[in-house]
């Protein structure tokens, strides 16, 4: 019986470690390239520029937004925390929009450091990658919480 | 489905700018939606119908019936050079060919983007009548198996061809989108009785305003109707016949019966919410007609639920109004030929007729795999007494009777 317990005691030790570096390895950030006079954003012109509500920055120069690729966590992580959108909201989002002529998701770049390359090289594009993965050519413009 | 046909398309079309700003968008992407769907109804004496234009539905024409919900769509968009982009997207679903459902052009327009606020577009695009009219066919854009009947059967305008307008721009952190529209729509709609032909000639005017999770919509439209018939332009004839003879109320009531250049205006007044959580939907709308021709109807809806992971329960409850019910008075038309007689007071009969009922819908949302999604929903309709309620081929009793009706609907709804 007591045996038991510590073995419950255990697992849930496990589980509740799992659960805690879920949440530890997904600190997202937004990022534009140095090039780009913006040094802040808030949550709200993230949200605009990412669902494609209004494509520009604070400053009213065009804003491209690009995506992490389809299914990968980082991306799901990005707009679950930045803007509560599961991949299923989003998507059903985006069928709303396309579907209505009124225009396009983000175009997917390859991987985070193709992200990273693709931000760095346009001042208009705007990106967003795990923290660990900021490089020079890009500065951070808003914190995911 | 993503073609990387950018570098043909850009050997032949584009300027070597172009090329520079194709490099972050695809100059050619397709992309589908549909719904596959089935209901069924434990009343077999009126067809329940997803839209007004539907000449048959779930009940006594088919039950169970995978016609009512089920809808193809499939759309290419074309940048042909920056900012000027085509679109072309062909539905099938059931219309008012019975059964059939032919597939033919929803939106096919060129849009020009001034800037990122403001754009122009020609040529087919949907009529924004009401709050999700655009999206209404896009099952997987939507909480429930169908938009609310109450409301999205008031217009049998789907889409107008034509040219507008838009512009947004911020305020703090809220966003405004203006727009306005003009167009027509020759519309043909097959019924029990016959064919009627009308055309709309519209101007549309919308207005959202969006703050975070909420989005506010007011939305006008302005129309002059013509329905046009063989057994109207008998009836027209019938009733001069009748003024001309001098029967009383014959030419009051011949007034209040026109169906060309009829003025109809649609008003809706929509809130939406979806922080990720809860998420509601309520509308109200009215169908308002200048002529007793057609009945000016109300419709409401109040829909909320609560996104538990990739479950989605909803309920809602909806209302079509019925808003000053014609009442004409005696009318003697011994004077005239029997059958014309029995024309005019068939016509005029139908045009006093009550439209009415409520709804309770509860149903629940899947989203089984990315860009897959299974629903399932009960309709509870209650209707009173003399009214076929906005049901179709529908039997006298059930005309006649005061009637609980239950409607049960699973779907599948894809988008790629």
């Amino acid at each position: 019986m007591k045996r038991d317990l510590k073995n419950v005691t255990a697992i849930l030790i496990g589980l509740g470690a799992l659960l805690v570096m879920g949440t530890v390895n997904a600190e997202m950030v937004v990022i534009v390239s140095d090039k780009n006079p913006t040094a802040s954003v808030s949550q709200a012109d993230v949200e605009k520029i990412f669902l494609g509500k209004m494509k520009l920055f604070p400053d009213g120069s065009s804003a491209i937004p690009l995506d992490l690729p389809e299914k990968s966590p980082e991306k799901n992580n990005f707009y679950e925390k930045a803007m509560s959108k599961t991949d299923s909201q989003l998507r059903a989002y985006w069928s709303r929009i396309i579907f209505t002529g009124a225009g396009a998701p983000p175009k997917a770049v390859e991987s985070s450091a193709d992200m990273v390359k693709l931000v760095a090289e346009n001042p208009n594009t705007i990106g967003y990658v795990d923290k660990s993965l900021v490089a020079p050519g890009v500065k951070v413009v808003w914190q995911v919480p | 489905m993503k073609l990387k046909t950018t570098a043909l398309l850009c050997a032949a079309l584009c300027s070597p700018a172009a090329q520079a700003a194709t490099s972050i968008e695809d100059v050619v992407r397709f992309s589908g939606f549909g719904t596959v769907g089935i209901a069924t109804s434990d009343d077999n004496d009126a067809d329940y119908r997803s839209n007004i234009e539907q000449s048959t539905g779930v009940g006594f024409s088919n039950n169970p019936d995978s016609g009512l919900d089920t809808i193809f769509g499939t759309q290419v968009d074309i940048e042909i050079v920056p900012k000027l982009t085509a679109t072309a997207q062909i539905i099938a679903r059931r219309l008012s060919d019975y059964n059939s459902s032919k597939p033919y052009f929803e939106w096919a327009n060129f849009k020009y983007d001034l800037n990122e606020q403001t754009y122009l577009r020609a040529g087919r695009f949907v009529a924004p009548t009401f709050m999700i009219s655009e999206s209404r066919m896009i099952g997987y854009a939507q909480p429930a198996v169908r938009p609310v009947a109450e409301v999205y059967l008031l217009s049998p305008i789907s889409y107008m061809n034509g040219v507008d307008g838009g512009y947004k721009f911020l305020l703090g952190d809220t966003l405004v989108k203006l727009r306005a529209g003009v167009g027509t729509l020759n519309q043909e709609i097959n019924q029990v009785n016959g064919t009627l032909n009308f055309k709309f000639d519209i101007k549309s005017f919308d207005t959202t305003v969006e703050h975070g999770a909420h989005s506010f919509r007011v939305g006008y439209q302005k129309i002059s109707m013509d329905v046009m018939n063989d057994a109207l332009e008998l009836y027209d004839l019938a009733m001069d016949q009748l003024e001309d003879n001098g029967v009383t109320n014959a030419s009051s009531i011949h007034d209040r019966m026109q169906r060309l250049d009829v003025p109809l205006d649609f008003i809706s007044l929509g809130y939406m919410y979806d922080d990720g959580g809860m998420f509601v939907q309520t509308e109200y709308a009215v169908r308002k007609f200048d002529s007793d021709f057609v009945q000016s109807l109300d419709g409401f809806y109040l829909l909320g639920g609560y996104h538990f992971d990739k479950w989605s329960p909803y309920v809602s409850f909806s209302k079509l109004i019925h808003q000053d019910q014609a009442e004409f008075p005696a009318l003697d038309t011994s004077s005239i030929d029997p059958g014309l007689g029995g024309l005019v007071s068939a016509v005029n009969a139908g045009s006093q007729l009550l439209i009415e009922r409520d709804a309770w819908t509860v149903g629940v949302r899947w989203d089984l795999l990315s860009g897959v999604a299974l629903k399932a929903q009960i309709d509870h309709i209650i209707k009173p007494k003399n009214t076929v309620a906005e049901f179709v081929n529908a039997t006298n009793e059930f005309f006649a009777e005061e009637r609980d009706i239950n409607v049960v609907s699973a779907a599948i709804d894809f988008a790629f």
